[in-house]
């Protein structure tokens, strides 16, 4: 269920509900409440309407005491009953006729004698010809001076075409009596009042009640003021008198017409004039509920309104907004980041959208750092590994289509690892950023640059591979001179001198190349074959290109399967040691033996240390086979025991790379512990080159070794740097004079000048001597002359396998010579 | 302090009744006595004289009764209304010193009874003014305004006199005048009822310049033969006609309230009044006849040469002296008056 559903059904409960509890409660309310209360309102304006009527009548009453008292009517009656007419009567008429003017109901006045004959008559409607005059005689009644008799005359009597209210009041004076002196009321006539309906009708009309009727009755019970659809023309005497006030206030009579139910009041108001009320209950009742029936439907009329209102108000201000940001985050979901929202409220909402609109933005920043991270190098800004092979596999599609050729360049930094070593990370780094440039310089200097996928966003081809390693892909080649152009543009390029942390450093590069399709059809061929170029590159002395070849091919394909026997070998047990003696020159006596490595090939026969060494140094295998020969040699001297003097020590070769792992020194320690060999039986020899990698970390490992009684051969020497400092640096004892220049001992010449200003150096810096490759005696007799220290060659022995050393050691045979 | 205001404080002055200095006070229509004949009989018998009017035969009495009978030394009135006053003893003799003279044959048959209260005054006859111009064609008979034609509708004035009124209707259907039966009241009475649609006003229409009749809004009015002369002066074009059916006589007399403050001071009035150069002279200046026979060669020649003031013979014998009603019948015309006034 949607929010929207979810929402109406609310505003619909919120509707509804309050109008249920209207209903209950409006229909109790007027069931018990209100019909009582409106009964109550009939009844109080009963109250008021005879309070009215009442001041009707007084206010007439008092009139007619005022009129009764008018000096005029006493001066009228003083006069003789004889002379009135002709002195009096008009005095009389003109009073009444002012009284008339003053009263408009008062419709007629007349002055009776005290037998109740007409005497004086004044008449404003009534038609009454002179000549009837003395005719009427009305009732008189004993009335108290003072006080006034109202009753009510019918149309029917014959005066009247109405009813009318008559009012008679005595008129009375004081009179001295001539027997008793004394003054007594007397009364010498009566006035009578005939005044309209009119303002009873009026009160009547003015009250117009729907459920009540109010009417007047006289005292036979006569409705005389009275709507005609008043049930009865006349009530009962009896039964309306028992509706007269009492002490218990004013009785009520319920009517019962067929089951409807009416209620009738009456009041007195003066004798001869009632007022009644017929308060029709049942009508209350059903008004009251028709009201209801008319109010409960506009109030849900009114409640659905206010809901509907409410509902499209929270759809525009709530449900809109919130639509409107779900449809944003489904278009970001899809990497449509940029949203215009358009939510310009200044409600939450509104802060919503514009927090949502940044994070768009922030997103589509994230992504495209994310982006760039996946694609690019985040050092140079080139693309990476992966984009390169994306690019190399699209523009291969491309040059096949085309039928064109590309290369691919495969660029390495010579020795940057001794820029880093040498200035540190950061300037390694900047010096990345620099060749990066002027990578990317020369290739696009180059116009042979073919459009790049645009879903990068880059048109270089130029990219970092990883470390000092770089690519590039150049397109629309057609011959490979072309691309040897580029590759020696990079070259010279890159050596150009950078500045670092204020020294002038420069680098230089090596570039393999391989052409599409010639040196392969697959990206990854193509790679690998640059690389392989490279690699020949280098081999070739670097800071020069190399194109890929067969050749190259050829030899990657000769060293793999030579790794692979290598390492078939070691675990075959084709691998040997065999030791050469070191001759003491002073003695003539064995005091060390070097191992050195045979391969027994199945196939090959014996292969040259010279033939596999070289190739494993540059795989891993070199660690296998260093860890073969360091355990072969201890376990052969644990195997010798004492059968081979203990001054005699056995040399190991420790390969450049195995001196550049840093546990070095542990691992030999460790091992000569696990064959229980005293570590003062070990010489190990190393290289100057291998010194050379990182010198510090080669000598602290040497210098471990050294102080556990291991003494250090410098190998080879002579054939690097061999220089003085170097030498006095080093933490070795002994060094081996190269049998490149033992071989030219023979010859007088430069080399034996060399050898002896070596010697003579090593002296000085008290390293015992030892001269490799003695093959003739006149080398042995230089050497002896020239004091060095030790020697071993084929003049004394050649290397033999170490089931022979004992009896060799016993029975020396170069003693011989 | 204007000058209005300071006039009605000299009138109230004058009217307020100082009794200190002898005042003679006379209940009379208005303007009834020339103005210098009261200053000379002030001078004569050193009294003031003040003049209480009333305009209105029927509220005259009650009036007097009511409020002047304590106050008023001499009353105007007409012959037939003075009958109750004798019988309630509101007036009192005339003195026995007075010798009333000699009377015109018509008065000295009238209303005898009074003639020990009650001194001649001034006498005429109620006739009609009437337009000339304003009516088609000339009145002649009561019923020319007792019936009259739809285009006299409210151009009618009558009079507030119930018995004049009575009688004329009396006349006007050939009845004696003096007939007082049922079926005679009842038909004057339908003949002024049914009159009374026509009847612009009840009221005596005051004899001046700016009468309705003068200025035309009315064209025809009950009228007294001298108010009738005058009238004539403002406007030639009203003629005073008796209706052929004959005219009303009318009498008037001063007596003596029974009751008056200054008894001297009245009976001088009379002995006054009863010189018939004093009538004369009054009568000249009223526009009416003098009852004294002596009275007629002393008045303005114009006066008593006007056949309305002294009609001639065949006019005379056709006037009726209005005869005092019965009890009966002046309770029929109070009725009357009262039917004919109310709205």
């Amino acid at each position: 269920m949607g929010l929207r559903s979810k929402l109406l059904l609310i505003s619909l409960l919120l509707s509804l509900v309050p109008l249920a509890l209207t209903c209950v409660g409006a229909y109790w309310y007027f069931e018990n409440k209100l019909s009582k209360e409106a009964f109550h309102y009939q009844r109080d304006m009963l109250n008021q309407l005879e309070i009215n009527a009442s001041s009707e009548i007084r206010s007439l009453e008092e009139m007619m005491r005022q009129l009764a008292a008018d000096g005029v009517l006493g001066k009228y009656f003083e006069t003789g009953a004889e002379l009135r007419p002709y002195l009096m009567q008009p005095a009389v008429l003109r009073l009444f006729a002012g009284y008339g003017r003053l009263n408009s109901h008062v419709k007629a006045v007349a002055l009776y004698d005290v037998d109740g004959k007409v005497d004086t008559y004044y008449s404003l409607e009534h038609r009454m010809l002179s000549g009837d005059q003395g005719a009427e005689i009305i009732s008189v009644h004993e009335e108290l001076p003072g006080s006034v008799h109202v009753t009510v005359e019918a149309a029917s009597e014959g005066w009247w075409q109405e009813d009318m209210v008559r009012a008679t009041i005595p008129v009375v004076r004081s009179k001295r009596s001539r027997k008793t002196l004394k003054s007594e009321d007397r009364t010498f006539g009566y006035l009578a009042v005939w005044h309209s309906l009119a303002p009873w009708r009026d009160m009547l009309k003015q009250t117009e009640m729907g459920n009540t009727q109010f009417f007047f009755v006289d005292d036979f019970g006569r409705v005389f003021i009275g709507d005609n659809t008043l049930p009865f023309e006349s009530l009962d005497v009896e039964a309306m008198k028992a509706l007269a006030v009492s002490d218990e206030g004013y009785p009520e009579l319920y009517l019962n017409d067929h089951g409807h139910t009416q209620v009738l009041s009456m009041r007195l108001l003066v004798e001869g004039m009632w007022l009644g009320a017929l308060i029709d209950r049942d009508a209350i009742i059903r008004d009251a509920r028709n009201f209801l029936w008319i109010m409960l439907p506009a109030l849900l009329v009114v409640l659905l309104v206010t809901g509907l209102i409410f509902y499209l108000q929270v759809i525009r201000l709530l449900i809109q907004p919130v639509e409107h940001l779900t449809d944003a985050t489904r278009k970001i979901a899809r990497g449509n980041y940029k949203q215009k929202l358009d939510i310009n409220s200044k409600d939450e909402l509104g802060e919503l959208a514009l927090a949502f609109q940044h994070m768009g933005d922030q997103l589509e920043e994230s992504s495209k750092r994310i982006r760039e991270l996946a694609f690019f190098d985040p050092l140079t800004s080139l693309p990476n590994r992966a984009t390169l092979k994306n690019s190399l596999v699209s523009a291969i599609k491309k040059a096949r289509r085309h039928h064109t050729k590309l290369a691919v360049l495969f660029i390495d930094l010579d020795d940057f690892k001794k820029v880093n070593d040498s200035f540190g990370h950061a300037a390694g780094d900047e010096l990345l950023m620099q060749v990066a440039k002027r990578l990317q310089a020369s290739v696009r200097q180059d116009e042979m640059l073919a459009g790049v996928d645009g879903e990068l966003g880059h048109d270089s081809l130029v990219s970092r591979r990883g470390g000092d390693e770089f690519n590039a892909i150049v397109t629309g080649v057609h011959r490979v001179h072309e691309v040897a152009v580029v590759a020696e543009r990079i070259i010279e390029k890159v050596i150009q001198p950078v500045q670092l942390m204020g020294a002038e450093v420069s680098v230089s590069a090596s570039v393999g190349v391989a052409i599409y399709p010639d040196d392969g059809e697959s990206a990854d061929v193509l790679l690998r074959n640059a690389d392989l170029a490279m690699y020949e590159a280098k081999a070739q002395g670097k800071n020069n290109y190399h194109v890929f070849t067969e050749a190259i091919n050829q030899q990657v394909h000769e060293r793999l399967n030579l790794e692979h026997a290598i390492h078939d070998g070691l675990r075959k047990g084709e691998f040997e040691l065999y030791y050469q003696p070191k001759i003491n020159l002073q003695n003539m006596q064995v005091v060390g033996l070097e191992a050195l490595i045979r391969w027994n090939h199945p196939q090959r026969g014996l292969v040259s240390p010279a033939e596999f060494i070289p190739l494993a140094e540059e795989s891993s295998l070199i660690f296998d086979i260093g860890n073969w020969v360091l355990g072969e040699a201890l376990n052969q001297l644990q195997m010798w025991g004492g059968r081979v003097p203990p001054g005699i020590r056995v040399a190991i070769n420790i390969s450049p790379r195995q001196l550049a792992q840093e546990n070095i020194a542990e691992q030999i320690i460790e091992m000569a512990g696990h064959f229980d060999v005293p570590l003062n039986r070990l010489d190990i020899e190393v290289t100057e080159t291998s010194l050379l990698h990182d010198e510090a970390a080669a000598s602290k490992q040497l210098q471990a070794l050294r102080v556990r009684g291991v003494s250090i051969s410098l190998d080879d020497f002579g054939t690097g740097y061999s220089s003085l400092t170097f030498l006095r640096r080093l933490p070795i004892d002994v060094v081996k004079i190269d049998r490149s220049f033992v071989a030219q001992l023979a010859t007088e010449g430069d080399d034996q000048a060399i050898v002896k200003s070596l010697m003579e150096m090593c002296r000085r810096l008290k390293l015992r001597i030892v001269a490799e490759g003695i093959e003739t005696a006149d080398q042995l007799s230089f050497l002896v002359a020239n004091d060095c220290h030790e020697a071993q060659g084929y003049l004394f022995s050649r290397p033999m396998p170490a089931s022979k050393v004992v009896a060799f050691l016993r029975q020396p045979e170069y003693l011989a010579i | 302090m204007s000058f209005r205001y300071v006039l009605v404080c000299m009138v109230l002055v004058c009217a307020s009744p100082v009794r200190a200095e002898q005042e003679l006070v006379i209940y009379s229509w208005p303007e009834y006595f020339e103005g210098e004949l009261l200053r000379e009989f002030e001078r004569e018998h050193q009294v003031k004289v003040r003049e209480i009017w009333y305009d209105n035969d029927d509220a005259k009495d009650s009036e007097f009764f009511l409020h002047y009978r304590e106050e008023v030394d001499v009353i105007v009135g007409s012959g037939q209304l003075f009958y109750p006053y004798l019988a309630a003893q509101a007036l009192a003799p005339l003195p026995k010193s007075l010798k009333i003279p000699e009377l015109e044959p018509v008065i000295a048959s009238s209303h005898q009874a009074l003639h020990t209260h009650a001194l001649p005054f001034t006498w005429g006859s109620l006739g009609l003014a009437y337009r000339k111009d304003l009516v088609s064609e000339p009145i002649q008979h009561w019923l020319d305004i007792l019936r009259p034609r739809a285009d006299l509708q409210g151009k009618i004035n009558m009079i507030g006199d119930a018995q004049d009124l009575m009688q004329i209707a009396l006349l006007a259907l050939g009845l004696a005048i003096d007939d007082d039966s049922d079926e005679a009241l009842k038909k004057a009475e339908l003949l002024l009822l049914a009159q009374k649609q026509y009847v612009a006003s009840y009221s005596y229409m005051d004899p001046t310049e700016h009468a309705e009749l003068v200025k035309g809004e009315l064209a025809v009015a009950l009228q007294y033969n001298g108010d009738a002369v005058l009238l004539k002066e403002y406007e030639e074009q009203i003629e005073f006609v008796v209706p052929e059916e004959g005219g009303l006589l009318w009498v008037d007399y001063l007596a003596i309230n029974s009751r008056a403050p200054n008894l001297d001071a009245a009976r001088a009035f009379m002995h006054f009044f009863s010189r018939p150069d004093i009538s004369a002279r009054n009568a000249s200046y009223l526009y009416y006849a003098s009852p004294f026979k002596a009275a007629k060669p002393l008045m303005d020649k114009d006066v008593a040469g006007n056949e309305a003031v002294y009609p001639p013979r065949e006019v005379l014998d056709n006037l009726y002296l209005p005869v005092s009603p019965s009890l009966k019948v002046k309770r029929f015309q109070n009725s009357l008056l009262m039917q004919l006034n109310r709205p």
